[in-house]
């Protein structure tokens, strides 16, 4: 067995016996339920205040949900992916990170002959085989929470774009562990390993679409759809440096289109894709940076 | 192979302006069971994680098995064993899943057999399936030594073997040692500050002051050097206060 998949069944094996795995495993089931319920109680309130009005007027108006895809109810699990999935993912990452320093292993498993690469590309494919654990877990469970909510299971093609969905949030959450791999190998204490990693996920997840926001400004005052253009300097270059880099955007964009999503106003993602992918890869590319001396510091608590 | 086991030559290892170890020089011959010797920072580890290849010398040369640390430094790591200092282990997993882990990272495909073998020289048997937040610190030790010798090395480094051990465990980890050296023939590098283990198990020893060799000879030809001396300990005081 190679090194990679050593450190990698390792890794599945190590936190599988931790509660943080468990906790994971019930929080992102818990989200693909809420989710569900969200969407089935929208779709309810909806609709009773539409037959109300129907009953009301006394003629027939377009229904609400007229062509809407089923899996509109599960639109909220892409909200919880960026919030609450790439949260978890770094501090997957950081646990990962941290556990074989903590175990005081790291001179005894660097003593052997493997390398810090290798080591690395393990703990991430361990950390990313546990993350496809946990969403193949919600896949599941979205797909049963909408069968039950709609009346009748999803067909083939949308069961394939439920699952697409899960495979992009599988990409977008790999470079949130990559960044809790890198912070973990790199702090000397746990706490500011967990602290740096929270505040990029804060960077990450709200500064930089709020900033991407004002690529838009018009649209903090009135959220049209189609934002008047900009002309302003700053928010062309804004635009220019964020957009490629607005990993959250790019999800919640790709995602909706991917949900068949009514609000969509685009339904290119192309780019969106181009950019997760490329920003998936430049992160593990970003791994390289650990050496065996950053990997064996000691790890103060 | 030239007979020795380990050779260093000029070995220096300096952070910033701090030198750890200054031209340090040592043969240990194939077989020997080596005891460096030192108070606390006078640069044991280091040396050993050099050896290990865990460090990169500042300068000098070190060499195990005939290959050099720092231009082959794979062909070394396959050819040794290694326990740290106060090593603890994944707590969550069992004593076979510990030790196939670490099996299967010295590059033995199945582990299983082998991890049996060395249990039993060990007379470690029927833990196989305790987890190791349940054993004390001397059965990690031992288990320490497990991890070190699956792979079948022919040297052996330990850091503070004994540390933190209580009489029993002590006696337990000292005879392992004897056992490793006399009937695998490994030859065995340890770093200790406790003089009465190393008369015991030791064939040559090493003191270290601040980072220099200050004596190196067999345990024998050292007890006769200093007759005046009653035992090791007055020898290893003597020395020191010479070198100070």
């Amino acid at each position: 067995m190679s090194v990679v998949l050593t450190v990698a069944r390792q890794e599945v094996r190590s936190a599988g016996r931790e509660r943080l795995a468990l906790a994971l495993l019930v929080v992102f089931l818990g989200m693909a339920l809420v989710s569900s319920f969200i969407g089935w109680a929208t779709h309810h309130t909806v609709m009773s205040v539409y037959n109300e009005t129907v009953l009301q007027m006394g003629r027939h108006i377009p229904s609400p949900f007229a062509g809407a895809s089923p899996l509109e109810i599960t639109r909220n699990t892409i909200i919880y992916v960026v919030l609450i999935g790439a949260l978890l993912a770094t501090v997957v990452g950081v646990r990962s990170a941290v556990r074989d320093r903590k175990a005081g292993v790291t001179d005894m498993i660097f003593s052997r002959p493997i390398g810090a690469r290798a080591y690395l590309a393990g703990k991430l494919l361990g950390t990313q085989l546990w993350m496809g654990i946990v969403l193949a877990a919600a896949l599941v469970a979205s797909w049963a929470s909408v069968w039950v909510v709609a009346g009748q299971p999803l067909s083939v093609s949308s069961s394939a774009l439920l699952l697409g969905f899960f495979v992009l949030a599988w990409v977008f959450l790999l470079p949130f562990s990559v960044l809790g791999l890198i912070a973990g190998a790199r702090s000397r204490r746990e706490s500011t390993a967990l602290l740096v990693s929270i505040l990029a996920w804060v960077v990450i997840t709200f500064v930089i679409p709020q900033l991407g926001t004002a690529q838009n400004p018009s649209a903090l005052l009135n959220p049209v759809p189609s934002a008047a253009s900009t002309t302003d300097l700053f928010f062309r270059v804004n635009k220019v440096v964020l957009q490629p880099v607005s990993v959250t955007e790019h999800f919640k964009h790709a995602s909706s289109v991917i949900l068949q999503l009514k609000d969509v106003t685009s339904t290119a993602i192309v780019w969106d894709l181009l950019s997760l992918i490329v920003i998936a890869a430049l992160s593990v590319a970003a791994l390289a940076v650990a050496t065996r001396a950053s990997l064996r510091r000691p790890l103060y608590e | 192979m030239n007979g020795l086991a380990i050779e260093t030559s000029g070995l220096t290892k300096r952070y910033d302006d701090k030198t750890v170890i200054a031209d340090l020089s040592i043969e240990v011959a194939s077989g020997e069971v080596y005891g460096l010797l030192g108070h606390n920072g006078a640069g044991k580890t280091t040396t050993v994680s050099i050896l290990t290849t865990l460090l990169d010398p500042s300068a000098g040369k070190a060499a195990v098995n005939g290959h050099d640390v720092a231009t082959d430094s794979l062909s070394v790591r396959r050819s040794i064993g290694y326990l740290p200092e106060n090593v603890q282990f994944y707590d969550a997993l069992t004593l076979k899943e510990n030790l196939a882990f670490f099996a299967h990272l010295s590059g033995i495909a199945k582990p299983a057999g082998r991890i049996r073998e060395v249990l039993r020289f060990l007379d470690f048997e029927g833990h196989d399936d305790e987890r190791l937040s349940t054993f004390s610190k001397g059965m990690r030790q031992r288990v320490g030594i497990a991890q070190a010798i699956l792979h079948e090395p022919s040297v052996l480094f330990l850091d503070e073997p004994t540390s933190g051990l209580d009489p029993t465990g002590v006696k337990m980890l000292r005879d392992t040692i004897i056992r490793l050296n006399r009937e695998l023939g490994m030859t065995i590098f340890m770093n200790t500050h406790l003089l009465a283990e190393v008369t015991k198990t030791c064939t040559s020893i090493g003191i270290l002051s601040s980072g220099r060799l200050i004596h190196h000879d067999s345990l024998q030809g050292t007890l006769a050097s200093f007759p005046a001396q009653d035992s090791l300990e007055e020898i290893y005081l003597h020395i020191e206060t010479e070198a100070a």
